[in-house]
């Protein structure tokens, strides 16, 4: 069936609506995605039918928001190539996700003189828990390099690591430049020295199929919010005996089994690392993100958005004075575009843009490693997702023009 | 309270108040950036510098008169025209004139509304170091 993205659009009610009087071109995918009707629905659905506490059995309301919450978890797992049931945490966000490795994992197991190896692109998100840890316990925090076009140099990787190395933590695509890292290899080459490895798949789980089994890692973080769930809904998956030794994180109600003066012992997998109520609601409804792309599917989603790759690196190599950070070409990348326009500030543009309805990031993006390495202190940040179109990468287009006009060298007094 | 805008700021501010597209809003207060003569490169030294601004903004004032002349730059164009209504529209006030005057007049613009937080903070930052200046004229006087 060939790819409708009118049909898709109609699924998306926020996508209708207009912004400061001219149509919305929602060009902020890697900071969230909208939105559909199922979702909308399904948490409406959910306080209107089911709302309880859950995994306390005391009424019958609360065993159908327990299942609701419990399938969600299911569905996730299964969508993840996971399928133990106790895998899966849900947390607030990917950021929640990596902290609470960096603090349970973290604490037991580094220790002065280990080795903690990020890499140059990493959002703040997996960057500032593990410098932490390393101000901490005296580990030493090492940043791999980039290549050319923004990937993780896989030579120094290979250099880098040794016996020291305790932790190696990245991401699978940067949300600031759009490149896809070599995730099993790197995986691999860091597991040969003993590492625990930490993969941050916010940018990516959204854009292609994961399975955590095939990957090797030890822990996979990402967002619900970024593959059109809701807000405030992040999951963690660990491997199982990774997951099993760890300490938990937070204490609290739902995650112990015994309370006493004297003792406390544990819940177990997954809910010994779910303290306190979780977010139910969104949490059941985030199933049904997943089966709006599962029925999707990722060949059909693919293909979109490798078309739109395509045509918006053509279009963005056509504006004079823009310099594309990361890979220049449709390989090895996602829809996320980061650029700087000749002489013009990269928020000044995003807010000439914001005024014509189109939606980008500009600033550091959490990343201000990478920034400091591309030599600006912001960049302008178009991504897209399966519902944008050709046309709307023309609207970005014609919005650059008008900040060139506006904001170009040409436009700008002669300065004393 | 605060005493009525000067003249020169008044007629910027309804100006932009009297546009309703935001792209033509954003047009004009760029313009009123270009109207601030730039200042000298002695001038942009990190004392001189605005704290808190996400782009680089330098501020420094003379003392005429009894009346205090502001003088700035920001990198940024948008960031600039917001200096531009400070800059322009405060100067030649006495320090006190100056401190009497609420700096929330932006808010009648349309402007602050549509920019990042950040920016508006920015905006609140030039004025609060413009404050400091005039206090300092009011100390040596």
């Amino acid at each position: 069936m060939p790819y409708d993205v009118q049909k898709i659009r109609a699924d998306f009610p926020i996508l209708a609506r207009q912004i400061h009087g001219k149509p919305l071109i929602y060009l902020d995918n890697a900071a969230t995605t909208q939105k559909p009707r199922v979702l909308i629905d399904a948490i409406s659905d959910f306080y209107s039918t089911k709302n309880a506490n859950i995994h306390r059995g005391a009424h019958g309301l609360g065993g159908e928001a327990t299942a609701a919450y419990e399938q969600a978890r299911g569905a996730v797992e299964r969508f993840i190539g996971a399928h133990s049931g106790n895998e899966l945490i849900f947390t607030r966000n990917t950021t929640e996700s990596i902290n609470l490795v960096a603090q349970a994992w973290g604490w037991q197991h580094v220790k002065a003189g280990d080795e903690i190896v990020l890499t140059q692109a990493e959002h703040h998100a997996n960057f500032v828990p593990w410098w932490m840890l390393a101000q901490a316990t005296g580990a030493k925090l090492i940043v791999l390099p980039l290549d050319s076009e923004g990937r993780i140099d896989l030579d120094a990787a290979k250099k880098t690591f040794n016996a020291k190395t305790k932790v190696f933590a990245f991401g699978w695509v940067s949300n600031v430049l759009g490149a896809i890292n070599p995730a099993k290899e790197l995986v691999a080459l860091a597991k040969a020295h003993g590492a625990m490895v930490l993969i941050d798949a916010a940018q990516a789980v959204p854009h292609f199929a994961l399975n955590v089994k095939e990957l090797g890692a030890d822990f996979v973080a990402f967002s619900a919010h970024k593959m059109l769930g809701p807000t405030g809904v992040g999951c963690l998956w660990g491997e199982e005996r990774a997951l099993a030794a760890m300490n938990p994180w937070q204490g609290g109600g739902s995650m112990i089994s015994t309370v006493s003066a004297e003792n406390v012992t544990w819940n177990r997998l997954p809910w010994k690392f779910e303290a306190g109520t979780p977010n139910i609601a969104d949490v059941a409804a985030f199933a049904s993100s997943v089966r709006y792309l599962k029925d999707l599917g990722w060949e059909a989603l693919h293909a979109h958005e490798s078309n739109l790759v395509e045509y918006a690196l053509n279009r963005l190599a056509q504006v004079p004075g823009l310099r594309l950070h990361g890979p220049q070409g449709p390989k090895d990348r996602v829809g996320v575009f980061s650029f700087n326009l000749d002489g013009i500030d990269a928020n000044d543009c995003g807010q000439i843009l914001d005024s014509l309805g189109i939606e980008v990031r500009a600033g550091n993006h959490c990343a201000q490693p990478l920034m400091s390495q591309l030599g600006c202190a912001g960049t302008v940040r178009a991504s897209v997702y399966l519902y944008n179109t050709q046309g709307e990468i023309d609207a970005l287009i014609e919005g650059l023009a008008r900040v060139q006009k506006m904001l170009g060298k040409s436009s700008a007094k002669a300065q004393a | 309270m605060s005493l009525p805008l000067p003249l020169r700021l008044q007629s910027m501010v309804d100006e932009l108040a009297g546009i309703d597209d935001l792209t033509d809003k954003y047009e004009i207060l760029i313009e009123l950036g270009k109207e601030v003569p730039d200042i000298s490169a002695e001038h942009k030294k990190p004392e001189c510098v605005v704290q808190g601004c996400q782009s680089l903004v330098h501020i420094y004032s003379t003392f005429e008169d009894g009346k205090v002349i502001f003088h700035g730059h920001a990198d940024a164009l948008i960031v600039n025209g917001l200096l531009a209504l400070l800059v322009l529209g405060l100067s030649g006030l006495t320090p006190q004139e100056f401190l009497a005057i609420d700096p929330k007049f932006i808010e009648t613009t349309g402007v602050i509304k549509t920019l990042t937080p950040s920016r508006v903070n920015g905006f609140y930052n030039i004025h609060e170091r413009m404050k400091l200046e005039a206090l300092r004229w009011i100390a040596q006087t």
